[in-house]
């Protein structure tokens, strides 16, 4: 199924570029989705433990269900007040 | 003596021109630990809550913690404390840096200055030498200024901690600046205002005396555990600063947007976050004493009509005069905080007066005569510059600005209150209350006034790692209702243990310093037993006793409430598009949790239980 991926400053993927629709495989979670983006070294060097993953509005964590036609925006999650 | 404190603590008396010191003894430093404990125990002893927060018999404390000084990492913190002039309650203020760590290496565990001069002075601190000097020469100079001129007459290496002009006139929103460019501030509640009442301009502290620990060795090899783990877990903070909370905060709908009426400014968050800070401005980065992480900015601008060279902006100052504002230009917003910083005011207060001024003009509660001609514009650069110069100033229609919204809204009345966004007198910092239910409540019920540092709940809620370090094991979502009583005052709690340790909260985001090792860090320093009960039972006596000092200010539940927009008019768009957080139903359920009555005033049998009836 379909999904894009929309990455914020610092992250982009190896081409540049800051959006990507992806393939990927029915029922797979953000917790996959997120490893394999990791292994590609998108989160270099912060890390995919430091993330705030955004769709529809709405905060998602590494249990989500990823669905056709989600739009899934990713960005550091920064620690601080 | 035991380890981390120096046992002293020095107290200044301006009228009579005399200083001297007294001990802290083992008893008041097992049940009341330092930092914002120690500024309770003393304030509370005083008995000062029913004083005139600029007369002489309010007080100025300057009040570090047992790990201040120490190795401990970004352990270079202390807090500010006295009546608030703003709030007319508690008023308190963390602030890092370099200068509590040199007033631990001068001998002191806090410095309290009480009454007041009729001229303007400085105070100077060499170790076992105090002096109190003239400073006819220095009133007038701003924060950034001072720090120069005074080691021109102390010493090369003293640490300043000084007021602005706008403290020198009185300005209730006016802060304490330490660190010169680098402008390190205790900017809430108004307390450069008791300093400008006492007409103390600066005080200068040096010392190189040694600290002493329990054990050192220990302390040094749990330190070399941890300190990857936090650079790791805070290494956008580190690269990024507080700035980069921008864009992230802005997705979820924690971020104010034209006076906290809009939901969502993507694009405009887009051009001032961390990132684009980084890459068009940041020229190096500042640490707080002991500290790891390091995400003060150092930002140069040399074109243009708004050169900057320090200090670069928060995400608070981000948040109120970008996203409030509707100012895009960050260059603008640089400027402007320079500005806040050399007059000595606080951002956030500036940040929402301005907006507050802007929907006001708007709507027509504030007319061309009240602002002398100039006219009130969303998102226009020149109203805020402005506006910030007149606030600093403490003239023209920044005279009655200045003075921060208990002052406006009584000039304005009730439409003005309906469009201001404060509780219990001060104004809200970049986090939306309707973004997460506990913050809302936080709100409500943080001591000094709206506050998101007194809990940091939202860190929290939803978070099983960090709600799992309260204890809270199934930790509700932030829109949920249920629980929001325990993890707010659990997050309250802590919190107020980190400030009174006196270490940075940000060290114990992601979990990187767990009240585990923070009680381990304790008990190597001081010798004394420490356990994480300890800890959170002591955060919850000094909680306490700050929600007592404000009842006998005549506080209670009816100041416990919200603005009528955040309780009743939601955001419309963005990430927090319909919530509106049930404020009633979780004070009952807080009250409850912390042991209060219903008109929110701590019960016999609680504060027996705390030891502090």
């Amino acid at each position: 199924m379909n999904i894009e991926i929309k990455l914020f400053a610092p992250f982009k993927f190896s081409d540049g570029s800051k959006t990507q629709k992806m393939e990927i495989e029915n029922s797979i979670k953000m917790s996959d989705l997120l490893d394999l983006l990791d292994k590609n070294e998108v989160f270099y060097p912060y890390g995919k433990d430091n993330l705030l993953v955004i769709i529809d509005n709405k905060i998602i964590n590494d249990n989500y269900n990823l669905a056709k036609g989600n739009k899934v925006e990713i960005m550091l999650q920064v620690n601080g007040g | 003596m035991f380890g981390g404190y120096t046992g002293k603590s020095l107290w200044i008396d301006l009228t009579k021109k005399s200083w001297h010191t007294e001990g802290i003894s083992v008893e008041v430093a097992k049940k009341w630990l330092g930092g914002s404990g120690f500024a309770v125990y003393t304030l509370s002893k005083l008995n000062i809550a029913d004083v005139d927060p600029l007369g002489p018999e309010n007080i100025l404390g300057f009040f570090t913690g047992p790990l201040t000084g120490t190795n401990v990492p970004s352990s270079g913190r202390h807090s500010v404390a006295g009546k608030s002039p703003l709030t007319n309650i508690w008023g308190e203020a963390s602030i890092g840096g370099n200068w509590g760590r040199e007033l631990k290496y001068a001998g002191y565990d806090s410095l309290v200055v009480t009454g007041e001069s009729k001229t303007p002075v400085y105070i100077w601190i060499n170790e076992d030498e105090v002096e109190i000097r003239p400073a006819d020469e220095l009133w007038g100079l701003d924060t950034y200024e001072i720090e120069e001129a005074v080691r021109n007459h102390t010493h090369p290496k003293a640490q300043v901690s000084s007021i602005g002009i706008s403290g020198e006139r009185l300005s209730k929103i006016s802060g304490i600046f330490t660190d010169g460019p680098e402008g390190r501030t205790a900017a809430r509640c108004g307390l450069g205002a008791i300093a400008g009442a006492k007409k103390v301009k600066a005080i200068a502290v040096y010392g190189r005396k040694p600290l002493s620990f329990a054990d050192k060795d220990e302390l040094n090899k749990s330190i070399k555990e941890v300190v990857p783990i936090i650079r790791q877990n805070l290494k956008g903070s580190t690269d990024f600063g507080t700035a980069g909370l921008v864009t992230p905060c802005e997705k979820i709908g924690d971020f104010p947007v034209k006076n906290w009426t809009e939901g969502s400014w993507e694009e405009g968050a887009l051009k001032i976050n961390g990132v684009v800070l980084k890459e068009k401005f940041l020229t190096g980065r500042f640490h707080c004493a002991s500290c790891v992480i390091g995400c003060g900015r150092t930002i140069n601008i040399t074109n243009g009509k708004y050169k900057v060279h320090g200090g670069g902006p928060e995400y608070e100052t981000l948040g109120l005069f970008g996203g409030s504002c509707l100012i895009d230009d960050l260059e603008v917003i640089c400027y402007a905080n320079e500005l806040c910083n050399r007059y000595g005011v606080d951002t956030i207060e500036v940040g929402n007066l301005i907006a507050f001024c802007m929907e006001a003009y708007e709507k027509g509660i504030i007319t061309k005569e009240d602002t002398d001609g100039l006219e009130i514009k969303w998102g226009d650069p020149d109203v805020l510059i402005e506006l910030i110069k007149q606030i600093g100033e403490v003239r023209g229609f920044g005279a009655i600005l200045t003075n921060g919204f208990p002052e406006v809204i009584k000039k304005y009345g009730e439409e003005a209150k309906n469009i201001s966004m404060v509780s219990k007198g001060l104004s809200f910092p970049s986090h939306e209350p309707r973004a997460f239910n506990s913050l809302a409540l936080a709100y409500a019920t943080a001591n000094r006034g709206a506050c998101h540092c007194e809990s940091f709940s939202y860190k929290f809620e939803g978070n099983k790692l960090m709600s799992g370090l309260l204890g809270i094991n199934n930790p509700s979502d932030r829109f949920s209702v249920e629980g929001k009583g325990e993890i707010t005052a659990k997050s309250q709690d802590l919190m107020t243990v980190f400030d009174s340790v006196s270490v940075c909260k940000f060290i114990g985001f992601g979990a990187s310093v767990t009240p585990k090792i923070l009680a381990n860090w304790l008990t190597l320093t001081t010798g004394l037993d420490w356990s994480v009960e300890d800890l959170f039972k002591c955060g919850e006596r000094i909680f306490n006793a700050k929600r007592l000092f404000n009842v006998k200010c005549g506080l209670s539940r009816k100041d416990d409430i919200l603005p009528n927009r955040i309780i009743s008019e939601p955001r419309g768009s963005g990430g927090t598009a319909n919530n509106l957080p049930p404020l009633e139903t979780m004070l009952m359920d807080y009250y409850n949790y912390r042991g209060w009555d219903n008109e929110g005033i701590p019960k016999r049998e609680r504060l027996i239980d705390l030891e502090i009836w």
